[in-house]
């Protein structure tokens, strides 16, 4: 497979973009500070053709957040769910309030999702469950996305919303975290 | 820090000057913009960075784990305070028939960029006009896209050309990039114009941006001038349209809110070329 704009047939032309992304970089292609090391190289070694998704639950929703974009799991208090509530110079979303649209109660403990390369921000959420291989195509993408544009898909096998953290967190930046909710 | 790449595999659809405009008007209000040339003809650098010394470029980056210099050695500053630059030079060229078969080369880029995260605000990708090695780098890297399109009939086949990339990229990183469809070089006076403006509302609805770029040969008199149109035209018709497509980028205005050609009457004087 040669570049150039007239690529053969789309599959050949996928097959070349995934190649040169290569070898489960795909997953972990992205702006980093270098700080989630271990997680690209965990990355790397998967198979490139599936993508690894963090299945979350907030509020009773179950969602799913791209493996790569999480830096590692903590396990924190409470406290930390208050929305924009600063710990360790990052700032929580509330995943449940946002999905919902409006406050929800906070489960206790809550498990805080540090964003990898996304250092002030993290997702407080519910509880952790698994992480999941799906290929692409299993994933119904959300298009147009609508007025929350961080509702990014659904996994239908696995029953959970698709989360794109990076339109999340630009939601929270240009409205404000309290107008994301 | 936010990544926007300016991209379209048609060539002459305004992309070096979008990028250069963009950065200038980000760079105008106070944001620490760096500019990245990744298009071997080299336009955004002979655009800024004419009368600077020959250095090396964006392309050094490309040279290894081992060979690759620190990002932040290769960044050459602007008459715009706040605004730096990654030079593209010709050996650009050589990289993209070099390593573009070679597998995971396609993220070399991204994880350069990650050591400007703390000290800079956005970065903006000028890309080249051929799917390769530096265009899949850029698009990888990139949580934005903003495609600009000339508003002449052979366009719409580079715009369509443009999204299925985007579309098979987003499905090897499992995520939807989100394209802005930003239509250039609008003449209102020819009959063409305003039917690929007609077709693009009408074919490509997603992600296109309602308003238009204008000619403007201000920009042009800019480029020659190595001047960044923000200072050198400030009051340009295009200048003051982009100023409205960056709100909008920026979230400060509705993305879809219509634009018509009385929203910027505070730029004025008009363009003479478009008010002929």
């Amino acid at each position: 497979m040669s570049p150039g704009n007239d690529c053969g047939t789309p599959d050949a032309l996928q097959a070349y973009l995934d190649d040169l992304l290569g070898s489960g970089l795909a997953t972990a292609c992205g702006v980093t500070d270098g700080s989630a090391g271990e997680d690209v190289q965990a990355a790397q070694a998967r198979d490139r053709r599936e993508s690894g998704y963090r299945l979350l639950r907030a509020g009773s929703v179950k969602v799913a957040l791209p493996e790569a974009a999480v830096a590692v799991s903590v396990r924190v208090s409470t406290a930390i769910a208050e929305v924009g509530h600063s710990e360790q110079a990052r700032c929580w979303l509330d995943l449940a309030s946002m999905l919902h649209g409006r406050p929800v109660a906070v489960a206790s403990p809550t498990v805080g999702v540090p964003l990898a390369g996304a250092p002030g921000w993290g997702l407080s959420v519910d509880a952790e469950e698994e992480i999941v291989q799906v290929t692409a195509d299993t994933v119904t993408w959300r298009e147009p996305r609508g007025a929350r544009r961080w509702l990014a898909g659904l996994i239908e096998v696995h029953g959970a919303v698709v989360i794109d953290p990076a339109a999340l967190i630009e939601e929270a930046e240009v409205h404000g975290i309290q107008g994301a909710v | 820090m936010k990544l926007w790449a300016v991209a379209n595999q048609k060539g002459g659809v305004g992309k070096t000057t979008t990028a250069v405009i963009l950065a200038g008007l980000l760079a105008e209000r106070g944001a620490r913009v760096v500019l990245v040339d990744l298009d071997p003809h080299a336009s955004a650098s002979g655009w800024l960075l004419s009368g600077s010394p020959r250095r090396e470029g964006v392309g050094a980056l490309f040279a290894g784990a081992d060979g690759a210099p620190p990002i932040e050695s290769l960044l050459e500053p602007t008459s715009q305070p706040g605004l730096q630059m990654l030079r593209a030079t010709p050996a650009l060229a050589a990289v993209e028939r070099r390593l573009a078969t070679q597998s995971g080369m396609g993220c070399v880029l991204a994880n350069a960029l990650g050591a400007l995260r703390a000290e800079t605000d956005y970065v903006l990708l000028d890309c080249p006009p051929t799917l390769g090695l530096l265009l899949v780098n850029a698009l990888a890297a990139a949580e934005r896209v903003i495609v600009p399109v000339q508003t002449e009939p052979l366009a719409l086949e580079g715009l369509r050309r443009m999204r299925e990339t985007l579309a098979m990229i987003g499905r090897s990183q499992g995520r939807v990039i989100d394209h802005w469809t930003v239509p250039t070089l609008y003449d209102q006076r020819t009959r063409a114009s305003r039917d690929v403006l007609e077709l693009l509302h009408a074919d490509f609805p997603e992600g296109l941006w309602p308003g238009v770029i204008p000619v403007d040969t201000r920009l042009r008199d800019a480029s020659l001038a190595g001047e960044l149109p923000s200072s050198f035209c400030p009051r340009s018709r295009a200048v003051g349209v982009y100023r409205m497509l960056l709100a909008a980028l920026l979230g400060e205005r509705p993305r879809d809110a219509a634009v018509t050609w009385d929203d910027a009457p505070e730029t004025l004087p008009l363009d003479e070329e478009v008010a002929a």
